[in-house]
């Protein structure tokens, strides 16, 4: 019986496409529109870029994307990538966005610096307990944490967001002083839908997945709450289930890629259309590069290619690639919500 | 009757011709006139490569319509002359897509006809003379360029030119109205003023696009609660201002109507591009220390609210403002090259790092071609320095009459431009797109390329 099973699985092996990449292109295939050997093309060209990776959100955008498109980061990119990271870290031991501009770290950029070296597997390269307590230093009186410590400035949901995962990402989410830290965060909260980018206003689908994202690494996100923003995602514009409304403004790729950040979180990211969501992302896409474009009508630019590739991982089109790293080799992978695994070849919702 | 077809024939061949026909010369250039016993050329270019725009002027602006073309008319023969006399010849210049009618009918033109008087007093945007729009220098849509004389140019400087309503432009509208062409048609003309003949044609691209502030300030104002349109994001922004400065800038009612607006932002804060050198400012309100340069990038490279919110990668995201709306105005030869904005101009922490944004526009602060090429003759006495710094302005070749512009093309779209109608007057010039290196071009007596830049050959 054993052998049997064994011999049915070492088949299985066999017939799965073995490279995320060409699973990827098979995806893409499917999907018709979308080459993403093409975009991973448009990748290894910045590379090249004598500044490259030109900025911190750049290195992680470029390791997220080679992960989602390839599975790996090249040795010497990685080099690369981590030599940059790690000349931008500061004397108190948060990130600037590049290098020469030690003077002015951010929690933004030190973000970054985590989730890339997390990604690229060299977290154990920096001192974690000073980036902690550069982190913990931004925390304020009101629970907020601070983007830097210049004067004047003052802590809004995002850089409390980005505060937390950075202390997530360093296993001290712990040493926050929760209580305070989720009360400043649901005062950005709409009554009954989604946070907003500032305290009173109206909801935005990346203020929302960011605050929905903290309040559950806080283990603060009620039953209640994540009802209720389930309604607020699957009511915008980017669900796709509306419908003949008229817009007086331009849907936005990075909006879409934070939209399923929040339905995947929810796991309602197949409540979505998601027809009319692949088709949006498909729309952005130039073929003469492989990259995509912020807007209808735009050209590419490296972030809006990021966040394209964003979506074709939530969408299943690519692997996730927290998942491509941790599990080489393991024929299982991250399930997306009700969409493509690698375990169901051949199943697609993409059609 | 053989006789008088024969000589009818020859004298239509030489007689003088501007548009149209094919020049026999080895180049088979067409478009370029061999007008009767003058051979001349004419070569036009935008001076910036780009003007950004305001979309509609009832709140603030930053820029009004404004654009400058160029032109050098060059005399073929073996010894080439710059004509730059307006005694000798007339230089004419038409922006094709932009008529008086059209503007006129424009609504978001509409909005600086009502409001230009009020950002710049005096300033009649209708010419009473005659009835037809002109710019903050007199300049029209159409008319005659003024002769550089002593420079070897001639100018327009000033042209109210405006990004026209065109449903297959690249240009969309972040209000939701139809999309725009941003590449205007500049057509430029040369006429011997002794004989009125058509002496040379050509059409260069004149750019407008609207800058791409619209794109996140409408958003922006929405997501605090304020109407998602120009006056919701003007009176956010008096907001943000205030709490910056102290000063709300959405209650500065310049002309006492008892409505807040309109306001330019250089009104307080030094804009050289606005050709001041010192700001007017607003009765009763203090002008900044600040250029428009330096408030304007430094808060958004350094903003954690712009950061977080809006762009971690504003600092290097020149496109998301400059302008914007699909317009991918860095269209040139350096684009091949895998060359961005940043490489040339620095990116924002960068200029704001090196003190640059205090010294905006000047020589001192704007890239030069020297930084990467060598052989450029940069430093070798002919280089001419001023506002919008080297390229710009420089000049070589022999005895140093010749743009650097007319042979490589204008900023951010030199030769050969990855947009096709750029690359139309290096075409029909020289048969090829790139810069003109055909030494035929301009002188009779040689073919094939020779090297422009030694100011020996």
């Amino acid at each position: 019986m054993k052998g049997i099973l064994f011999s049915i699985v070492l088949l299985y092996i066999i017939a799965l496409p073995l490279t995320p990449s060409a699973w990827a292109a098979d995806k893409a295939e499917e999907a018709g529109v979308i080459d993403t050997r093409s975009t991973l093309h448009l990748f290894m060209e910045w590379e090249e870029r004598k500044t490259f990776p030109d900025s911190m959100p750049f290195a992680y955008y470029h390791a997220y994307a080679l992960m989602a498109l390839q599975g790996k980061v090249q040795p010497e990119v990685a080099e690369k990538i981590t030599a940059f990271i790690l000349s931008c870290q500061t004397r108190n031991g948060g990130f600037a966005v590049r290098p020469a501009l030690t003077q002015n770290p951010n929690i933004l950029f030190t973000y970054y610096a985590i989730k890339t070296l997390d990604l690229l597997d060299k977290i154990n390269l920096v001192d974690k307990n000073k980036i902690i307590r550069y982190t913990l230093s931004l925390q304020q009186d009101d629970g907020g944490i601070k983007g830097s410590s210049t004067n004047g400035d003052a802590p809004n949901l995002a850089t409390t967001c980005y505060g937390i995962e950075v202390l997530k990402q360093l296993g001290a989410i712990d040493s926050l002083e929760k209580e305070k830290t989720v009360a400043f965060i649901n005062r950005y909260r709409e009554n009954g839908a989604g946070f907003g980018v500032s305290v009173g206003h109206g909801s935005t689908p990346e203020a929302s997945f960011l605050g929905l994202n903290a309040l559950e690494t806080l283990d603060a996100l009620t039953a209640q709450t994540r009802e209720e923003l389930s309604t607020y995602f699957l009511g915008t514009r980017y669900a796709g289930l509306i419908k003949d409304k008229k817009y007086k403004t331009l849907p936005k790729l990075k909006t879409m890629s934070f939209t399923l950040d929040g339905l995947h979180a929810l796991g309602n990211l197949d409540k979505a259309d998601r027809a009319a969501i692949t088709a949006f992302v498909e729309s952005l896409y130039i073929p003469e590069n492989g990259g995509f474009g912020p807007m209808p009508g735009l050209g590419t630019t490296p972030a809006s290619t990021f966040y394209g590739v964003v979506c074709l991982v939530h969408l299943g089109l690519l692997p996730e690639p927290a998942a491509a790293t941790r599990e080489q080799g393991n024929i299982k992978s991250k399930r997306i919500n009700g969409l493509v695994s690698r375990q169901q070849p051949g199943k697609t919702h993409n059609k | 009757m053989k006789k008088i077809v024969t000589v009818a024939c020859v004298a239509a061949l030489v007689s003088g011709v501007g548009v149209g026909l094919a020049d026999d010369d080895e180049h088979g250039q067409s478009g370029q006139g061999s007008g009767g016993a003058r051979d001349v050329r004419v070569i036009a270019t935008n001076d910036l490569g780009m003007h950004c725009v305001c979309m509609g002027f009832d709140t603030f602006i930053l820029l009004p319509p404004f654009n400058t073309l160029r032109a050098q008319v060059i005399q073929r023969a073996e010894e080439p002359r710059v004509l730059a006399d307006p005694n000798d010849i007339r230089v004419e210049y038409n922006i094709v897509e932009n008529t008086d009618d059209s503007l006129k009918a424009d609504p978001y033109f509409q909005s600086w006809l009502t409001n230009s008087p009020k950002l710049f007093p005096g300033f009649q945007p209708i010419d009473p003379a005659d009835g037809r729009i002109q710019g903050l220098t007199g300049a029209k849509l159409s008319g005659e360029m003024e002769a550089k004389s002593s420079q070897g140019w001639w100018e327009m400087a000033g042209i109210p030119a405006y990004p026209a309503l065109d449903p297959e432009g690249v240009m969309i509208d972040p209000l939701g109205g139809p999309n725009r062409n941003p590449y205007l048609t500049g057509n430029v003309k040369v006429y011997d003023q002794k004989n009125g003949k058509l002496l040379a044609e050509t059409n260069t691209t004149v750019p407008a696009a609207f800058g791409g502030c619209c794109s996140c300030h409408i958003d922006l104002a929405a997501a605090n609660g304020y109407p998602a349109d120009p006056y919701g994001s003007f009176e956010y922004m008096g907001l943000l201002h205030e709490g910056d400065s102290g000063i709300n800038i959405a209650q500065i009612d310049p002309d006492g109507d008892g409505v807040p607006g309109p306001i330019r932002c250089s009104q307080c804060h030094l804009d050289p591009a606005m050709g001041e050198t010192t700001p007017p400012g607003y009765v009763g309100y203090p002008i900044s220390q600040y250029t428009f340069s330096d408030v304007l990038h430094r808060f958004h490279a350094q903003s954690n609210e712009v950061l977080t919110n809006w762009n971690p990668n504003i600092a290097t995201d020149c496109y998301q403002c400059h302008p914007g709306n699909g317009v991918d105005c860095y269209r040139g030869h350096h684009v091949d090259k895998g060359l961005w904005c940043t490489d040339c101009h620095g990116d924002l922490n960068q200029r704001i790092a090196e003190g640059q944004l205090q010294q905006p526009w000047s020589a001192a602060t704007l890239p030069k071609c020297a930084d990467c090429h060598s052989n450029t003759g940069e430093g070798g006495g002919y280089l001419n320095m001023g506002i919008f710094g080297a390229y710009l302005n420089s000049r070589g070749h022999e005895d140093n009459k010749i743009l650097c512009s007319t042979c490589h093309g204008e900023p951010h779209a030199l030769y050969p431009s990855t947009l096709a109608k750029d690359n139309d007057q290096s075409i029909a010039l020289q048969g090829h797109a790139g810069p003109i290196d055909a030494c035929g071009v301009c002188h009779t007596d040689r073919s094939g390329t020779g090297n422009p830049h030694n100011v020996d050959d």
